[in-house]
């Protein structure tokens, strides 16, 4: 195995959960639970394509797909925070209804129900390869070479952590996510903040969503974010919604991915292949709350002792 | 001394009709500390949460300065002069002192937060005030006294000349309420008035220059601190203005039930909550435990039904221990438990009364058909004749709960509670906002059962005629400890009792006797 | 506060009368922009279920396992655990009846049994699935959610791969297994339809969850669980048991609906994907509002609606996925508590004012 390139391919994997994740750490920043992500994501990933292929303008569609996916938000906010539907039930509808309704926009646009790959010519963003770093032997081959995407969703973990921590707006998410009965002592609205965290989840999950359909393919396809969305939450909840952090849990999961991707070489099915970063998911994450209950229970009893 | 703040015949009736504040004056003078006292429910908050614009009132003036004031929400009120500390902070605490008091104002240019100016701005209005902390420490890192400084701070930094504090010291250790004191007086000399809301008679007294009493939603007296002294504020404060005497015969207690021994508990910001306390009831007779809110008699509630941990003693019932028992087990050992937040502990809203009823007995053989099928027939036999019985004013037992008046819903957890075939009935705040009606016929229960069944009762309420009438004996808790012991309720005035709930006296440990 | 009640009960209706007149204003506006002759499409959604006896039975195809996942999501709602693992159950319990079944449906055993047998590995394998989530939330506090769509897709995959390698057929052009053995086929009711014997399995599943809802120690205890868990726990009830139980009884309902469908309507088996049958079943319980005496409506409903959309695809071309739309939209209204709360309320204080006025007349 070309451990090399192993690590090319976990990094190229790790793009879209980067954006999934810190989309996630947002809203829970804010104190939300966040399970739409999905959603965001192929709204903005059938978007992005679309319009590059209508407008043949790279700038326009990731515009568009980023106001797809606010506009998706802004739906998750009205229903949740003013029809008062249970967040969560919120999430799992729109991540089941956009499936549909992606397809269905696909279906209107292109008459194609699977992918619109042959019928649109949209656009993708390209790879760069990083002057001066691609000539460093070993790293080179690892981080050179990346969609745009890729590089920035490193730019993005910085953005989000700027945001969070050195920001008014991030300040005031913290607060209404922490105590917002702190908050509107003060004349801080609890709602408008909720509906701008997510319209915020809305904009880095576009990335993510686009990364899909404009960077690692170069086409939409029917359920093309296939879980990605959780995957990334569940890197969040690892984290404890650390923006940082998440992203570095992320990379658990691209692991994982990438891994996948190599058992193609040694002839394991597809299927089995396919499969298998779910399963992994489901055995991370019962480690890592096995471990955290462990330690929580010693610390019980050194408490009592 | 000039006129701040004129509360002017202030009326509040609440949409259920319960009238919080009728007629209500209050006159705070510039620079000066003024007391608010009262008990429990006698409208302090209310009239607190009016001038700090949280409620809105149907009679009466707010004059500050001598102007008409129109106070529509809190943002105006901090507009207009007037801060408030409350008695639950409201703070943030993975954030730093500075970025809690800054916030809402945050100092900084393009969106971004400028930390550095937020800890100046912080650190001016410290010095000035004297109130020092340090700006850059994290409020989960603080203790309570240094918390409560930076909930003045932020009172401060909005330039407030009015400033609230609801139960200060409530919280506080011996030591920190001193420094909290010093740095009350410095404010008061630097021009600002303070509205101290507070039952310690003591620190009123060592602080306060003028005292303004209410009870029962009215004022019914205020004067200089120089013409009072504890027990003519105790005096005012405690009274019933309509007795409601309960026809009961004796008690004849038998063997013991429950057996509390040397109880403690700290609370999660480890404040000693319950200190050391004893005492026992046996069949047959009601013991209440009389108090201000918050000197623990809810927390030794909440530890003997299984709600609350037991950090230090242990607590019988029927001989066997309960400590580090899961609730189920310390209902199948015989206690039942009346909540103090029925909504959330006492029933399910959304859920018909015969599922609320049956919530604890379901699972019981009595009820089941087969072994698996509940007994329907029996069930509705069983509810029915509940509601009968408890006379809950509704369609039919299929009606959920939350359609209920809030003295039905009362009646439903009541009727469960009083049929659970427990030995120990825990009765926390039963009657609070409920109707005359109920609450006679709740307290009549409560005798009834203790009399004819033998069960023992527990009675926590700040409700002066439920716990002297109810009551057969009466302990009195004061800052988490007992401090009186009547083995005849009705034998108590209330000015006596007034007097120990307010620490004006204490009782010796001979005085009190055995408690069991 | 008959008065009361009986405005709420007037209220819910309308709310849900109101979210289908939304959801289906949604799909005339998709009918009228994408198709050329829009009230012949009309007619085609909304008619086209009844129009012969071939469509109606389409209907009841779908009808039969919408009553099975319907009614195990009732469990799911009401326990307010969302355990999503329907879909995933769904796929997985067809495969492997089909395996059985194709391996030894023609070695004599008698059908009765082998139809039972089978359906019982259906139910064992939702059950079985639908452990893992439960017991991930309850023991570990892993969000049952995020696992139970982990295991939606881990257990599709699953399914496909197991097709291809244990039964396959090789001599169709699609992927799909071997063809199924007629003895553990459902007998059609009505013949050349897809209306077969399932539909009492679903019928008895219906009642079987009512009884357990209201006729049951259980039922109580994870009703109450969901509405509110500290009274739950207040009152002594066993948290753990009701809920893990509530989600085993629940996916295994799905497991059941995967079996059923599998010996109900097909030849053989040829899913590749989600058949979106899971997700369908929470909005079945959505629309029942969490009752199982509803889940007939819901699932009637669901079922005419899907294969209203399927007509219309057939005739239009228009995708039958404005149905996926179509479903959001619903649960996102029905559930969503306050929608027209605002106007109930109204109504309630306008009535009791009245009611007042009246009394003191």
């Amino acid at each position: 195995m070309n451990i090399v390139k192993f690590l090319y391919v976990i990094v190229r994997l790790t793009t879209p959960l980067i954006y999934g994740t810190l989309a996630a750490s947002i809203t829970f920043k804010a104190g939300l639970q966040n399970m739409a992500v999905e959603s965001m994501m192929l709204a903005s990933a059938l978007t992005g394509v679309l319009v590059s292929a209508y407008t043949q303008n790279i700038w326009i569609a990731l515009l568009a797909g980023v106001l797809a996916s606010v506009l998706i938000t802004l739906i998750i906010s009205f229903c949740a925070f003013v029809l008062k539907c249970d967040l969560y039930l919120v999430g799992i509808a729109m991540n089941t209804g956009l499936v549909g309704a992606t397809v269905f926009t696909m279906f209107a646009f292109t008459g194609s129900k699977a992918n619109t790959a042959s019928v649109l010519p949209s656009l993708a963003v390209g790879t760069w390869d990083v002057p001066i770093l691609k000539d460093i032997p070993i790293l080179g081959d690892i981080l050179s070479g990346h969609s745009i995407f890729t590089y920035f969703a490193f730019v993005a973990v910085v953005l989000v952590w700027v945001l969070i921590y050195k920001t008014k707006i991030g300040l005031r998410i913290r607060s209404v996510g922490e105590n917002p009965l702190a908050a509107e002592s003060v004349g801080i609205s609890s709602r408008k903040i909720y509906f701008l965290s997510f319209a915020l989840s809305g904009v880095l999950s576009a990335f993510g969503g686009m990364f899909m359909s404009m960077g690692y393919l170069s086409w939409f396809a029917r359920d093309m974010v296939a879980g990605r969305g959780m995957i990334a939450m569940s890197a969040m909840n690892i984290a404890s919604g650390e923006p940082v952090g998440s992203a570095a849990a992320a990379f658990m999961f691209g692991a994982a991915d990438a891994f996948a991707n190599q058992m193609q070489l040694w002839g394991i099915p597809a299927e089995l292949i396919s499969a298998f970063p779910y399963f992994v998911t489901i055995f991370i994450l019962f480690v890592m709350s096995a471990v955290r209950k462990g330690r929580d229970a010693a610390g019980k009893r050194h408490q009592a002792a | 001394m000039a006129e701040v703040l004129r509360m002017q015949n202030i009326t509040k009736i609440y949409s259920n009709g319960f009238m919080a504040n009728k007629d209500v004056n209050l006159v705070v003078n510039e620079g000066e500390i003024h007391a608010l006292v009262g008990e429990n429910g006698a409208g302090k908050t209310t009239l607190m949460k009016i001038l700090f614009g949280m409620e809105d009132f149907q009679g009466g003036q707010i004059l500050l300065d001598g102007k008409d004031a129109h106070i529509s929400d809190p943002l105006d009120a901090i507009a207009k002069g007037i801060g408030m500390v409350h008695q639950h902070f409201m703070q943030v605490p993975s954030l730093t002192v500075a970025e809690n008091v800054t916030l809402g104002m945050e100092p900084g240019k393009g969106g971004m937060f400028d930390h550095r100016q937020a800890v100046k701005m912080t650190q001016e209005i410290s010095d000035k005030y004297q109130l020092k902390v340090d700006a850059n420490a994290r409020i989960a890192d603080m203790g309570v006294g240094l918390r409560q400084k930076v909930e003045i701070l932020k009172a401060l930094i909005r330039n407030c000349r009015i400033l609230i504090l609801d139960e200060p010291t409530a919280v506080l250790t011996p030591q920190e309420t001193k420094e909290l004191f010093v740095q009350l007086k410095a404010l008061r000399d630097s021009g600002i008035s303070i509205i101290f809301i507070s039952h310690k008679l003591e620190e009123v007294m060592e602080l306060c220059s003028r005292v303004t009493v209410l009870r029962a939603g009215r004022t019914v007296g205020g004067d200089v601190i120089e013409n009072l002294n504890p027990a003519s504020i105790s005096r005012m404060m405690v009274g019933r203005d309509v007795v409601l005497k309960i026809e009961k015969e004796a008690a004849k207690p038998t063997e013991t039930v429950l057996e509390v021994s040397g109880v403690s508990r700290r609370s999660k910001e480890h404040v000693t909550v319950v200190d050391d306390v004893s005492f026992g009831i046996r069949r047959g007779e009601i013991v209440g435990i009389a108090g201000v809110e918050g000197n623990g008699q809810n927390d030794v509630a909440e530890m003997i039904a299984g709600m609350a941990s037991i950090d230090h003693g242990d607590i019988q019932v029927n001989g066997k221990s309960i400590k580090g028992k899961k609730i189920r087990q310390i209902r199948e050992q015989g206690v039942a438990y009346i909540s103090e937040d029925r909504m959330t502990h006492g029933c399910a809203a959304n859920l018909p009364i015969r599922e609320n009823i049956m919530a604890d007995r379901v699972h019981s053989k009595e009820y089941k058909k087969f072994g698996i099928f509940t007994d329907t027939k029996k069930i509705n036999q069983h509810v029915e004749e509940l509601i009968r019985e408890y006379e809950v004013s509704c369609d039919d037992a299929s009606q959920p709960v939350r359609m209920l008046s809030g003295g039905n819903i009362q009646k439903v957890i009541v009727a469960r509670e009083f049929t659970s075939g427990a030995d120990l009935i825990i009765a926390n705040q039963p009657t609070r906002g409920i109707d005359v009606g109920t609450t006679e016929m709740i307290r009549k229960t409560l005798v009834r059962k203790a009399r004819e069944e033998g069960v023992a009762t527990l009675l926590v309420s700040s409700d002066l005629n439920e716990i002297l009438e109810v009551s057969d004996r009466l302990l009195v808790m004061k800052d988490g400890k007992i401090v009186a012991h009547f083995r005849d309720a009705s034998q108590v005035s209330e000015d006596l009792l007034g007097e120990y709930m307010l620490g004006v006296k204490a009782m010796t440990a001979e005085e009190m006797g055995d408690l069991l | 506060m008959k008065e009361t009640r009986r405005i709420e009960f007037f209220f819910e209706i309308f709310r849900i009368v109101l979210a289908l007149a939304i959801a289906f204003g949604f799909t005339f506006i998709c009918i009228a922009f994408m198709t050329d002759d829009p009230l012949e499409a009309l007619k085609a959604f909304a008619l086209g279920p009844f129009s012969n006896m071939r469509r109606f039975g389409q209907m009841m195809g779908k009808f039969i396992p919408y009553l099975l996942v319907g009614s195990g999501m009732c469990f799911i709602y009401a326990a307010n655990r969302f355990n999503m693992g329907g879909e995933g159950v769904y796929l997985l319990s067809g495969c492997i009846v089909t395996f059985i079944g194709v391996n030894i449906g023609d070695s004599g055993i008698p059908h009765v049994l082998l139809v039972v047998l089978l359906m019982a590995v259906g139910v064992a394998i939702g059950a079985g699935a639908g452990l893992i989530p439960a017991l991930m939330r309850e023991k570990l506090g892993v969000n049952e959610t995020v696992i139970s769509i982990m295991l939606n897709y881990a257990l599709m995959y699953l399914s496909t791969f197991l097709v291809k390698t244990l039964m396959v057929d090789p001599n169709i052009s699609y992927l799909g297994s071997k063809p199924l053995p007629d003895n553990m086929k459902l007998t059609r009711l009505v013949p050349r339809t897809n209306i077969h014997s399932g539909l009492f399995v679903g019928l008895l599943a219906v009642v079987v969850v009512g009884v357990i809802f209201y006729r049951t120690s259980l039922g109580y205890s994870i009703r109450i669980c969901g509405s509110n868990p500290q009274f739950a726990k207040a009152s002594g009830i066993n948290m753990t048991s009701s809920l893990v139980l509530a989600q085993v009884i629940g996916l295994g309902l799905c497991g059941l609906g995967g079996a059923v469908d599998i010996m109900g309507i097909y030849d053989r088996y040829v899913w590749a994907g989600f058949t979106n049958y899971g997700f369908d079943g929470m909005l079945v319980a959505v629309l029942a509002r969490k009752n199982p005496w509803l889940v007939p409506l819901g699932s009637f409903l669901l079922a005419y609606m899907r294969t209203g959309a399927s007509i219309l695809n057939y005739s239009t071309e228009l995708p039958f996925e404005f149905v996926d739309i179509m479903q959001a939209i619903l649960v996102l209204l029905i559930a969503g508590e306050h929608f027209m709360a605002g106007f109930k309320n109204k109504i309630i204080f306008s009535a009791s004012k009245a009611k007042n006025k009246k009394e003191a007349a």
